[in-house]
């Protein structure tokens, strides 16, 4: 195992003088915040974490290797998209099964911490390599940040504790019991870029124009290109908490790089972290990004954390053990055979891969019946899709009308339709931009549908939202009544309201009988 | 003489150089140092010597070693930040951020701004026996990557769909093609709305609407012949036009060979979805067959 030595291992071990920490400063700070030797224990759980979602995303990808990561396919290389043509070799369909059965292989043995360093550099370049070649499926901002990940995992000693290789080096080493430390600088390295991660996605936000007025959220939360997000799509009624989400999201990517080193700041950031990404999964429909992210923040685990927590474990699950297990050491030649092992079962595991695939056939052109036949279209739905549709209608201008009692941050809140005798109705009507300049009106009408109250507003094209205010005076008469909504000469959009008695006439009726 | 001796040799001569390295000897060794054990003199005092030297040799050989790699792990951490400091600063200021797949890794706008309109791609294939055929998905497959979605969903700027279109036809029984298609629609997202909180927003009955916009038409080796606006940027400049803009798709522009508006006649000045008889093609189509050899000159 020399081989596989931390180059940082010779740098000094312990104790402030062997840190280079005498004289403080900027210097001996940075050289404790990246060399303090530390028992790996963050980046270990974070080496069995991420392989296991990894997993996951790979294992629904592999029967389709072919077709998505090879030159027997349909590749869609991210190079392309910046006119970067043919800058990555693409596959044949043999070898990209082989690489995708490999990656599998890699991700299992580096969960288990079997040759771990080798098992994580495998991940990192295959699992790169492929992504880059499927922009369409695959590859995402969750992929980068996975990449990132087995980067800076593949640096450390993540594999010195809780794995096959630990467990083989105490085999070899019986003496040993305290586990081994190395430098911190992978682990600093992966929450500087976490925290740079969210600073990077505050600035996205902070540059998007109507991110802080809640449009574009709301739209984002109709959106269906993602998983089921049924709590999202509730939220759209609620728009004040939306934005209001939306600043402290901002406020909390922001801050994180900042807050989450050390003390009660660390946990509050940790935990806002852990709410939001669980937000955006029931929100946004997002399943797999939050669970990468989240890997991340195994990294601000720290060597006393876990002392500390193996504490309070032992205070509830003590031991029956009286004494230390006897050890019975493997023989010289089992390391051998081991070491031998790792090889030998790539090798087989590919061979039984590229078998696995060819009989599954993932085209079909091997079936008895022959390839797959093409799904035929009706012509007339064909040639009405082709007629091409030049201007938007009227009605699709119009995202809704709101009704409600007051204005909140530029949104209508306490939503009804039944309103009394002198209250105020303030009406919303929520643009879908694009739009031209608009006239708006918004007219009152009578249950005969009569028109009693006709307003009109002009809406800019920048603008999204249009706003009525109604005071239902005693003029109207309780009843029914609707709001109609005209844009293009057109009714695009109605709502009705009931209009009841004021409470106050209510109460002085018995005294007017 | 053994090899604790030899350390405790190695031990006197570093500290009568001032210099403590020699734990980086014994993590090299895979020893933990020794500190505290008496000096055992025996054998010839001239070996002693010898090994004294060849010790200091390895222990200079291991610092400077240690050095180099302490050197190289501060590189790694700079150029590593200094990396992810270049994204941030790129993206802060707008500069550069598409100019390498490699900015991919290190610029962070997950949130690039959504639109009102969902949409879809239409891949369709028209057969020279005058059928209409979908080309994506594959007829094998039924993949959904992130949703509910097939793959050729995803592809928003449309760079992949001659891909996609090519590996259907080549892994399927299909009959030869007179040329691919790719069509867009779009529909406002409020009917994605469930119905819960559509009659919430609205008391009308939810009618969905979908705009079409034919995107792209690819040549049946998936070759694009030519590519349109989409719908939904072109009703942006349709809101701020002050002017009529061209109809499109129109292939009427001076500057198009002859030959490529014959590829695009259907289109040429007439209501869209009138179908006209094509000169010289017996064939039903509104589409004329393409030239997969013109194409290239074409672009």
């Amino acid at each position: 195992m020399k081989d596989m030595v931390d180059s940082t291992s010779l740098l000094p071990q312990s104790g402030p003088e062997a840190r280079g920490v005498t004289n403080r400063g900027l210097r001996g700070s940075l050289n404790e915040f990246f060399f303090a030797p530390e028992v790996p224990y963050g980046l270990a759980l974070c080496r069995m974490v991420l392989p296991a979602i990894l997993l996951y995303v790979v294992l629904r990808r592999w029967l389709h290797a072919r077709e998505f990561f090879s030159s027997d396919g349909a590749v869609a290389p991210l190079a392309d998209n910046y006119g970067y043509f043919h800058m990555l070799p693409i596959p044949s369909g043999t070898v990209a099964v082989i690489l995708m059965t490999l990656l599998v292989v890699f991700l299992v043995t580096t969960m288990i911490g079997w040759r771990t360093r080798i098992s994580v550099i495998g991940c990192l370049l295959i699992y790169t390599y492929l992504n880059t070649l499927d922009c369409l499926s695959t590859f995402t901002k969750y992929s980068v940040i996975a990449s990132h990940v087995l980067l800076l995992l593949s640096f450390s000693r993540c594999g010195s504790v809780w794995s096959v290789d630990a467990w083989l080096s105490r085999q070899k080493q019986p003496g040993r019991i305290a586990p081994p430390e190395f430098p911190a600088w992978p682990r600093r390295l992966m929450q500087l870029l976490i925290g740079l991660v969210y600073f990077g996605a505050a600035v996205t936000k902070i540059h998007t124009p109507t991110f802080f007025s809640g449009d574009q959220l709301r739209f984002w939360l109709m959106t269906d290109v993602n998983n089921a997000n049924a709590i999202g799509e509730q939220l759209t009624l609620y728009p004040v908490l939306v934005v209001t989400m939306a600043y402290i999201s901002v406020v909390w990517e922001i801050l994180f790089i900042f807050m989450c080193w050390r003390g009660h700041g660390r946990w509050i950031t940790l935990l806002m972290g852990v709410m939001f990404h669980m937000g955006t999964r029931e929100t946004l429909g997002l399943h797999i990004f939050p669970l990468v992210s989240m890997t991340t923040y195994l990294a601000f685990i720290k060597t006393d954390d876990v002392t500390r927590w193996r504490g309070w474990l032992s205070r509830f699950w003590r031991s029956t053990r009286t004494s230390e297990p006897r050890r019975v050491l493997l023989a010289d030649h089992w390391h051998r055979r081991l070491a031998l092992a790792f090889p030998c079962m790539l090798l087989v595991v590919a061979v039984l891969g590229v078998e696995l695939e060819h009989q599954l056939d993932p085209y079909g052109i091997r079936r008895s019946e022959g390839p797959h036949e093409l799904v035929e279209l009706d012509a007339a739905t064909v040639e009405a899709m082709m007629e091409g549709s030049s201007r938007v209608r009227p009605k699709d201008l119009v995202h809704s009308l709101e009704m409600g009692k007051m204005m909140i941050g530029g949104y209508v809140i306490g939503h009804k339709s039944t309103f009394r005798q002198g209250e105020r109705l303030f009406a919303q009507c929520t643009l879908n931009p694009p739009h031209p300049d608009l006239v708006i009106e918004c007219n009152l009408h009578d249950s005969g549908n009569r028109l009693l109250d006709r307003v009109q507003q002009v809406v800019p094209r920048e603008v999204f939202r249009a706003n009525f205010l109604y005071v239902l005076h005693d003029a109207l008469v309780p009843g029914e009544y609707s709001l109609v909504v005209r844009c293009g000469g057109q009714e695009v959009a109605r709502r009705r309201i009931v209009l009841e008695p004021a409470e106050a006439s209510v109460e002085r009726s018995p005294v007017a009988n | 003489m053994g090899d604790r001796q030899l350390r405790r040799h190695c031990r006197l001569v570093s500290q009568s150089l001032g210099e403590s390295h020699l734990d980086l000897l014994a993590v090299d060794d895979d020893i933990p140092p020794t500190k505290n054990s008496d000096f055992e003199s025996g054998g010839n005092v001239d070996m002693v010597a010898n090994e004294v030297e060849v010790a200091g040799l390895r222990r200079g050989v291991a610092s400077w070693l240690g050095r180099i790699k302490r050197w190289a792990v501060s590189l790694v951490i700079v150029g590593y930040l200094g990396s992810l400091g270049y994204g941030i600063v790129c993206h802060t200021l707008n500069f550069n951020t598409a100019s390498h797949p490699a900015m991919y890794f290190v610029v962070w706008d997950m949130f690039c701004g959504w639109s009102a309109y969902a949409n879809r791609v239409h891949i369709i294939g028209e057969g020279e026996d005058n059928k209409y055929y979908s080309l994506a998905p594959g007829p094998w497959t039924e993949f959904t990557p992130f949703g509910s979605l097939a793959r050729h969903h995803y592809d928003p700027f449309l760079n992949h769909s001659g891909q996609l279109a090519k590996n259907c036809l080549d892994h399927t029984s299909a009959p030869p093609m007179k040329r691919i298609l790719v069509i867009e629609e779009y529909w406002a997202k409020k009917y994605n709305l469930p119905d819960s909180v559509w009659n919430h927003c609205s008391d009308e009955p939810r009618e969905r609407y979908s705009y079409f916009q034919v995107r792209q038409i690819l040549a049946p080796c998936g070759t694009p012949v030519r590519r349109f606006q989409s719908w939904l940027a072109r009703q942006g400049d349709l809101a701020i036009s002050a002017q009529n803009l061209v109809s499109q798709p129109d292939s009427t522009r001076a500057g198009l060979s002859p030959e490529l508006r014959a590829t695009m006649r259907p289109f040429d000045g007439l209501r869209a979805g009138r179908l006209i008889p094509m000169a010289g093609v017996n064939s039903s189509s509104s589409f004329p067959v393409a030239d997969p050899e013109r194409v290239p000159s074409a672009q």
